[in-house]
This record gives structure tokens, C-alpha cells and sequence, in this order.
């Protein structure tokens, strides 16, 4: 079937063959849980599925035994930014591959964690087949996650990670290293003076272990350099005019970056509408239109992708594993990676506005003629 | 002296039985809209969704509502003089933070930790009173202002960090159950007894009715409606602080998100939709607190039914709006009708 996945989710994609087309058995899921791959298991039960797409019967999906119609909920501190969107389609994307109803989106607006508090209460209520949720404060999500786990109902963190919680997985980027290495690159570029760095909600923990890397990069390899932190707020229409108030404020500043989505693409529009590009080095994170087109234009030196899709989509896969075995597939840690999307590699962002990035065209994105090599390897073997 | 709404309807001229006659006079009852409203959403949503009206649901419904509902009643009695306090929200935020550092920073006891922060909400009210009596400065942009301090207040104490490692006493309030009812529930029953108790039973409540209705009048007739103006900031702004505690009960920390919640547009909504007249002097606790849970039910009910994040604002703007209108339809028909 060279057919869409599930229907309509996926695109249309050349036939393939060979093993990619092969069923799915439970000691090959095991075997790639065995390599500790969240990808390689996705890849597998993809792979499985779209062979079994001939199969109408619900519930029953590739060679997986029967199912109940399993209803997760996505639990979100910001449920209608942008950033978001690619999360929704991979958690769509990866329910409809299994056969499931599309998973509930809900939480709250603006980071309030009282109306997450809220929404993780009621999806227990509810019965939910498994919950994932951005672990954004330390402690507020403590009880909920004990209630939900002693309901039989497993919770998965996605986005922000908190210790001393007990969600079974993260499936996210390591945000201080993340920060870390941001820092990392901007002492390359700035090695003393004044930096203005944008942070969406002070103290949320799906931002500030970026700044606190970044600052603990900056101090150990660029000491000269001073940190002022702006307080962009959770809101993506504010965050551009927080950002202009602070450079106002501080013309004289060598850098301007952002530790979030929003604050980096409104930093993007910013040196834009100033007519900076090229005076200020300026850099953040994530794949907002913004962003890319300031990649794209020089405004920004970079943004950082952490693979918002697959932050939806792997969570509704490992929760479906987890009940379909009964525990016995516990998910994996899997960080979604770090990859600096700087002029040299922005091509394909900028022009696939594929779904998987928060675009709408749901076309497959054309494969490079060769693959640029990651950062290397430092696995102990 | 008697406020609008406590002054019965005017009896239908002929009853023809005694059936019609009670459902007429249902009908002519200012809050049976929303009564009824309430009714059919709580029905609606159960059979949409079977797990709505589980205890466990409805724990959590009550626990929502325990805090804008009470956010609501506060609200409520500024709005009856005419006036409007949108600094509820940020309050009851900054309420949170100021017991959780003051029972963490300074050390103090869970209790006293309370008490200070119940009595410096209680200042801000007093605050807000004199400003709008002293200097005639409008409820709006001294609550304004007062909601934008909070927030940032929030934010500067604790430099974005939530406050941990509070006292047991935060979490007994919110999380404990008397039978299957949250205690917070509780709480909020009993403030909309005391306040309707207040308002509609004593002197000084009917007063601040008159003075919502008519203040020239009610100064006229020797009422000293600055102190009752004031007494009512002071009413709202004490309730919001009771909130903030009960929220960071409820979350185990002291959050400074909470401050930005947009609470008080919710706790104004429901006082509206409860029946309580913007232009002040209308409005029962009746209403205020069926407005409130009508919208509880509805925001948990949208989420039950799996409505799209993105619609939901819409939809709960829709079912509030279809809400209001049949409302004014009844009041048209049956009097009981409202500025």
C-alpha cells in the first residue's frame, strides 16, 4: 500500500519494500526496546502498521492483539501556542496509527499550573487510558501523578521533566544541556558585555533549566559576558514587545536570544523591524514561522530544534505499549534531540512547511542527496 | 429599605390552577434561568460523557468551583454597589505567594501564616475603598492597578520559583474530603450561606443593596455609603486571598502563575451570569453561585466531551451567551427582569 497511513494522517509515500513492510512481532518490539530506541520502536510499529492498514476492524491494528478504543490526554501549559501544533499532529498522527480516538488536548492557556492541576484531575476522572503532561513545576504535579498511577492510568512527561516526580518516562530534550550547549555556542560569538536572553516564564521547568544552563555555560567559558534576563511572559503576542522594551532599554547589548519558542521568533521579527541584522548576534529556540524566516534572513544565527513532533507522537505510542503489555514495555527515556538550525541547514525548514514542523503541507519532505554529519558519537561501548 | 431583587414579582392577575401557578412563579424567579441551566448541562454532559457525574469528577468540579465561585461571590458584592474589582485574580495569586512565604521565608506558623495574609488582603480592600470614596478614583483603574502589582509581586518575590516546603495546614484545607465532599466545596457552601446571610438578612446588606441601587438616595436616607462601598472592596478582596491559599493547598506549592490566572474574568462572568446587575443593587447569592457553577460545569463539561481546545473558549461564549438570552427571554415574559 504506498497509500496514506492510517487513512489520512500520513502522506502518500513511494511504495516500499523489504523489511520496512514486514509485520510487526512482540520480540521485535522488545529486541528495540532492548537498544533503548523510543525512535527505533517507533520505526518498528510504523513500519508494522503500515502493513496492516487493509485491516478495517478497530482495535485491532498490524499484528498487535485487540484493543480497547484507548483514549489518552495530553495535558498542555500553553494549549494554543504554536509550538505546540506539530505536537497535537504527532499525537494524532501516532493514535489514528493505532487504531485509536484522537487524544485529548487540554490544560491551560498560560502556564497556570492550578488549571493544569485541574484538567490532570478531571482526565483521572475521566478513566483516561494514560496521560502525558509537561512536568512544568517541581511539585504541583506530584499527587495527581501518584492518584493517576494508583488508578492504573500511566503518565508520561513530555516537553519539561521535573525531579522527584513519577511519570514513567520523559520524552523531551535534556533542557539544561540543551541550555548548555546554547551557551556553549554563544561564548563563540560574544566573549564579554551585556546579552539580553528572553524566557517565556520564569521558573517554569520546561524553560529555565535552559537559562540556567546557558548561564552556567557563559560563566565557565565566557565570565565577561552578563546575562539580563527578560521576562517575556507565556502570552506569544506579548512576548515581542517585552523583548522590544528590553532592547530599548539596553541598545548597547552584543546578543539577544531567547530560551522559547515565542520570545525567539518575536527576537526574529524584532531584528527585523530594527533593521539589526548583522550589529547584534541573536539566537533561541524552536521552529516557529518567525524563527525560520530569521534563520533564513541572517536576523537570527540560530534556533534550536528539540522535535516537537515527536513529543506527541512517541508519548501516545509508549503509553499504548505499556497497557497493551501489561507494563511489561516500560517506556524509555528518549531525548528528542538538539539540533542547531543555523543558514547552512535551514533549507529544508524553510521550504517543506511540512506538518511534522507546524506547517500545513502533509507532502512527504523530499530526502537530501547526502546527510550532513551529526555531532559525533560519544557513546561508551 | 429592601434591594429590587428581594421585592417579590408582582403575582400573576389569575391563576388558573395551582400547577401553572408554581411554575409561573418559578419562572418569574431571576435566577431560574440559570438554575435551569445549570440543569441541563449537568444532563446534557452526563449523557455525552459517562464519567462526568462520577464522585470523582465531581470532586474535582467541586474543588474548581470552590475557587471562582468564591472569587465570584467577593466580586459580586462590589459589583452590587455599582462598582468593580478586577483585581480578584491577581490577588488571590499573590495571596498564594505572600502565605507561602510567609510560612516558609519567615518561618511562621501555617495558621498565622493565614491569618497575616487574609488581614493584608483585607488592607488591599480597605485600600481600594478609600481611593474610590477619598479621591473618586474609578473602581477599575484602581483594581487595575492594584491586579497589575499582584502579578508582578508574584513574580519578584519569588523570581519565578514556586515556594516549597509549606506547611501540612495549606494542604488539609484543599485536599481533604468531609465524606465524599472536598473540603473546599465545603468552604464555598459556607461562604455563600454567611454571604447570603449578610445580604439578604441583615441591615447592612440591604444597605449595600440600596446604595448599588441608588446611592444618592441611600445618603438621603442616612445610610453611610462610603463605609459600605469600602466594607464590600474589603469583602473581595479577603475572599481572593482566601483562594490563593486554598489554590496552593491544592497544588502543594506556592505558584506564582496563579496570579495571572484571568480569574476574575471568570468570577465576573459567573456573578453576571448569576443574575447580578453590572449597573449595581441586583443580584442574589443564589444566582451568583448558580452562575458560578454553571460555569464549572460547563468548562469541565467541554473538556468531557472532548472539545477542541481551540473551540472551547468559543463554545463556552456560545453556551453563555444562549444562557443569558434565554434568560432575558424569561424575564421579558415572566417580569423579574433585570437593568
Amino acid at each position: 500500500m504506498s497509500g496514506s497511513i492510517a487513512g489520512q494522517e500520513f502522506p502518500s509515500a513511494p511504495a516500499t519494500t523489504g523489511a520496512e513492510g514486514g509485520s510487526l512481532e512482540r520480540r521485535s518490539v522488545l529486541r528495540a526496546l532492548g537498544l533503548g530506541g523510543g525512535a527505533a520502536l517507533a520505526a518498528t510499529a510504523l513500519a508494522a502498521c503500515s502493513s496492516s492498514r487493509t485491516s478495517s476492524s478497530t482495535g485491532s491494528i498490524g499484528d498487535f492483539p485487540k484493543t480497547s478504543a484507548w483514549k489518552f490526554a495530553f495535558i498542555n501549559h500553553v494549549t494554543t501556542n504554536s509550538f505546540f501544533a506539530p505536537t497535537q499532529s504527532g499525537m494524532k498522527d501516532a493514535a489514528s496509527l493505532l487504531g485509536l480516538p484522537a487524544p485529548t488536548w487540554t490544560g491551560s492557556e498560560n502556564g497556570v499550573v492550578s488549571e493544569m492541576v485541574s484538567a490532570f484531575e478531571t482526565a483521572i476522572s475521566a478513566n483516561v487510558a494514560g496521560i502525558a503532561i509537561p512536568l512544568t513545576d517541581s511539585n504541583a504535579f506530584i499527587a495527581p501523578t501518584k492518584a493517576a498511577l494508583a488508578a492504573g492510568i500511566p503518565v508520561i512527561a513530555y516537553n519539561a521533566n521535573a525531579s522527584g516526580n513519577y511519570a514513567l518516562a520523559y520524552v523531551g530534550q535534556d533542557l539544561y544541556q540543551s541550555g548548555y550547549q546554547m551557551g556553549l555556542k554563544i561564548a563563540t560569538e560574544v566573549t564579554s558585555g551585556d546579552i539580553l536572553v528572553g524566557i517565556s516564564q520564569p521558573g517554569s521547568l520546561n524553560v529555565q533549566p535552559r537559562l540556567d544552563g546557558l548561564k552556567a555555560a557563559l560563566a565557565a567559558k565566557a565570565p565577561g559576558v552578563t546575562v539580563h534576563t527578560v521576562d517575556t511572559g507565556a502570552a506569544q503576542a506579548d512576548e515581542l514587545s517585552a523583548m522590544e522594551s528590553a532592547y530599548q532599554g539596553l541598545k548597547a547589548a552584543k546578543g539577544i536570544y531567547a530560551v522559547d519558542a515565542g520570545s525567539t521568533a518575536s527576537i526574529a521579527e524584532m531584528i527585523s523591524k530594527y533593521g539589526i541584522k548583522g550589529q547584534v548576534h541573536a539566537g533561541g529556540y524552536d521552529l516557529l514561522a518567525d524563527s525560520i524566516t530569521g534563520v533564513s534572513s541572517g536576523a537570527l544565527d540560530f534556533t534550536i530544534d528539540q522535535s516537537a513532533y515527536l513529543q506527541g507522537f512517541l508519548p501516545v505510542l509508549y503509553m499504548f505499549m505499556y497497557r497493551m503489555t501489561g507494563t511489561l514495555v516500560f517506556p524509555p527515556a528518549t531525548d528528542t534531540g538538539l539540533t542547531f538550525v543555523t543558514s547552512e541547514n535551514v533549507s529544508p525548514y524553510a521550504s517543506s512547511k511540512s506538518w511534522i514542523e507546524g506547517g500545513a503541507n502533509k507532502a512527504v519532505v523530499p530526502m537530501p542527496s547526502s546527510i550532513g554529519l551529526p555531532a559525533p558519537s560519544t557513546v561508551q561501548s | 429599605m429592601s434591594a429590587p431583587t428581594l421585592t417579590p414579582a408582582d403575582a400573576p392577575a389569575a391563576a388558573p390552577s395551582a400547577g401553572s401557578n408554581l411554575l409561573r412563579k418559578l419562572a418569574a424567579t431571576p435566577e431560574a434561568g440559570v438554575v435551569l441551566a445549570c440543569l441541563v448541562a449537568f444532563i446534557g454532559f452526563s449523557i455525552a460523557a459517562p464519567t462526568y457525574y462520577s464522585t470523582d469528577n465531581l470532586q474535582v468540579m467541586g474543588r474548581d468551583l470552590a475557587e471562582f465561585g468564591i472569587l465570584a461571590i467577593g466580586e459580586s458584592f462590589v459589583i452590587l454597589t455599582g462598582g468593580i474589582d478586577l483585581s480578584v485574580g491577581g490577588l488571590a495569586g499573590f495571596a498564594g505567594i505572600l502565605a507561602g512565604w510567609f510560612n516558609v521565608n519567615e518561618g511562621l506558623p501555617g495558621p498565622v501564616a493565614i491569618v497575616l495574609t487574609l488581614a493584608v488582603c483585607a488592607a488591599i480592600g480597605l485600600w481600594h475603598g478609600t481611593m474610590v470614596n477619598k479621591l473618586n478614583v474609578p473602581p477599575f483603574v484602581i483594581t487595575l492597578v492594584t491586579f497589575t502589582i499582584c502579578k508582578g509581586l508574584a513574580l519578584s518575590v519569588t523570581s519565578g520559583t514556586p515556594i516549597t516546603g509549606m506547611s501540612n495546614i495549606f494542604g488539609d484545607l484543599s485536599l481533604y474530603y468531609v465524606g465524599p465532599v472536598p473540603v473546599p466545596a465545603l468552604i464555598f457552601l459556607v461562604v455563600a450561606v454567611a454571604t447570603w446571610f449578610a445580604l439578604e438578612r441583615t441591615y447592612v446588606g440591604r444597605q449595600i443593596y440600596a446604595v448599588g441601587g441608588n446611592a444618592e438616595a441611600a445618603r438621603l436616607a442616612g445610610i453611610p455609603v462610603k463605609r459600605r462601598v469600602t466594607s464590600t472592596y474589603v469583602v473581595s478582596s479577603t475572599l481572593a486571598g482566601l483562594v490563593g491559599i486554598l489554590i496552593i493547598g491544592r497544588l502543594g506549592v506556592a505558584d506564582p502563575s496563579v496570579a495571572a490566572s484571568g480569574y476574575e474574568l471568570t468570577a465576573i462572568a459567573a456573578a453576571v451570569v448569576g443574575g447580578v446587575s453590572l449597573f449595581g443593587g441586583e443580584g442574589r447569592i443564589v444566582g451568583i453561585a448558580a452562575g458560578a457553577i454553571l460555569l464549572e460545569l460547563i468548562t469541565n463539561g467541554l473538556n468531557a466531551v472532548n472539545v477542541s481546545e481551540y473551540y472551547q473558549t468559543v463554545a463556552q461564549g456560545v453556551v453563555l451567551g444562549v444562557a443569558i438570552l434565554a434568560d432575558r427571554i424569561r424575564a421579558q415574559y415572566f417580569g423579574g427582569s433585570r437593568r
